[in-house]
């Protein structure tokens, strides 16, 4: 392995001409690139002690060392607008437990809006409601680790990079903006007594599609087809959960 | 990244393709009859193309040096890239619809709209330096056409009875 601190680096620009890559440059001069935003983790980085060019996210401590931890809640709110920036600071700063609740709360929440829904129609009594707040515990923490451990066994044979750890806090962070569309649909499910489960809990759950695109791809070094098709097979199992679910 | 024209073609293609599937999985729920479906499906796609026109068009009223750079064609390929976002959308709103007889098509399409929108902004981000502004603009124009089918919804639910 290169010593990050050498000097002699050269990158180039994801998809440009070969003749048009820059150097040689300093460590320093590389991280600060890549700490400005003008290296990309899929510009391609050389150092006479590589064996070939690779991409900035395979160089140890260029996008991910010491850069300071964006903070858990600047890291949840990067997942709701640019889930792909908040992918690339591989989640730091959010500790495990931080991402099994955003889950695991966004689905019980949701899953309480369909309960007292249901219970404002008449069509399920207080103990349904309490049991399906529990089954949305489950989907939100078990079944989204499940189908994250699914998809990162996926995406192994399409040169993963990405530990399984990383997969399930990601999948589980990207659930933030469901999260947030569940507590105002519960705000308004109780102040208001409005129907909230599909306005709000669908809404929200499918607004997760789009980091669960870009964590998908990050695990398969932006291959848009193919994170795309993973994203899919991860999506319809995740209807059909919440279909199975909702019976 | 820039696409051949067979490629471009095909991608935008899908991408319409995509929404005219979720035009049509909602025209079902609203309208009356395959002529209304087939009206709701037409004017829904024709609001889907104003908004990835409208995207590609702002973001180069916002910033015209990506234009001498890249030219139309580049500026329309990174946001129809980020457009194919709708593709997982479309197979769960179809298998929502007609495997699990859920009636949650417009969320589909809103949600579909929303995150296509931010993907194509966060496209352009990515292809042109991160400047920030491409996502703003993408996520403000698809909050607006989100909202605008919704209103095209409502409207269309009441004049046709």
């Amino acid at each position: 392995m290169v010593e990050s601190g050498a000097d002699g680096w050269h990158y180039l620009r994801s998809g440009a001409p070969a003749e048009s890559q820059a150097g040689p440059l300093t460590w320093d001069q590389l991280r600060g690139l890549s700490e400005s935003g003008s290296l990309a983790a899929t510009d391609l980085v050389w150092h006479p002690t590589l064996p070939r060019w690779l991409p900035a996210h395979q160089i140890q401590g260029l996008l991910t060392g010491g850069a300071p931890a964006p903070g858990a809640a600047r890291s949840v709110l990067s997942m709701i607008l640019n889930p792909g920036e908040a992918i690339k600071g591989a989640l730091r700063g959010v500790p495990w437990p931080v991402c099994l609740a955003v889950s695991g709360l966004a689905f019980t929440l949701f899953f309480l809006q369909t309960g007292l829904d249901m219970h404002r129609v008449g069509t399920a009594g207080t103990g349904a409601v309490i049991g399906f707040t529990f089954l949305g515990l489950g989907v939100g923490t078990i079944a989204i680790g499940l189908v994250a451990a699914l998809a990162w066994v996926l995406a192994r044979p399409m040169g993963c990079t990405r530990s399984l750890e990383w997969t399930i806090r990601a999948f589980c962070l990207a659930y933030t903006s469901t999260l947030v569309f569940a507590i105002v649909g519960l705000i308004f499910n109780l102040a208001a007594g409005w129907n909230t489960a599909v306005a709000f809990g669908i809404t929200g759950a499918l607004w997760a599609f789009h980091p669960l695109v870009s964590i998908l791809k990050e695990m398969t070094g932006q291959k848009l087809a193919i994170s795309l098709i993973l994203a899919t097979v991860c999506g319809s199992i995740i209807i059909s959960i919440w279909a199975a679910m909702s019976l | 990244m820039r696409q051949g024209i067979t490629q471009r073609i095909l991608t935008s293609l899908l991408v319409v393709g995509c929404f005219a599937v979720l035009a049509w999985l909602s025209g079902r729920l609203v309208g009356d009859g395959a002529g209304q479906v087939a009206l709701y499906t037409v004017i829904g796609l024709v609001l889907t193309l104003l908004g990835v026109a409208a995207i590609t068009g702002l973001n180069l009223a916002a910033d015209p040096h990506v234009l001498r750079t890249w030219g139309y064609g580049a500026v329309w390929d990174a946001v129809v890239r980020g457009f194919l976002v709708v593709i997982p959308f479309t197979v769960m709103a179809l298998l929502a619809e007609l495997a699990y007889e859920w009636l949650a098509a417009q969320a589909f399409i809103q949600a579909s709209i929303m995150t296509s929108g931010a993907a194509a902004g966060a496209e352009l981000m990515r292809q042109a330096g991160r400047k920030t502004r491409y996502l703003i603009v993408s996520v403000i124009v698809a909050f607006v056409f989100s909202g605008v089918w919704a209103v095209f919804t409502y409207a269309f639910q009441k004049v046709a009875g």
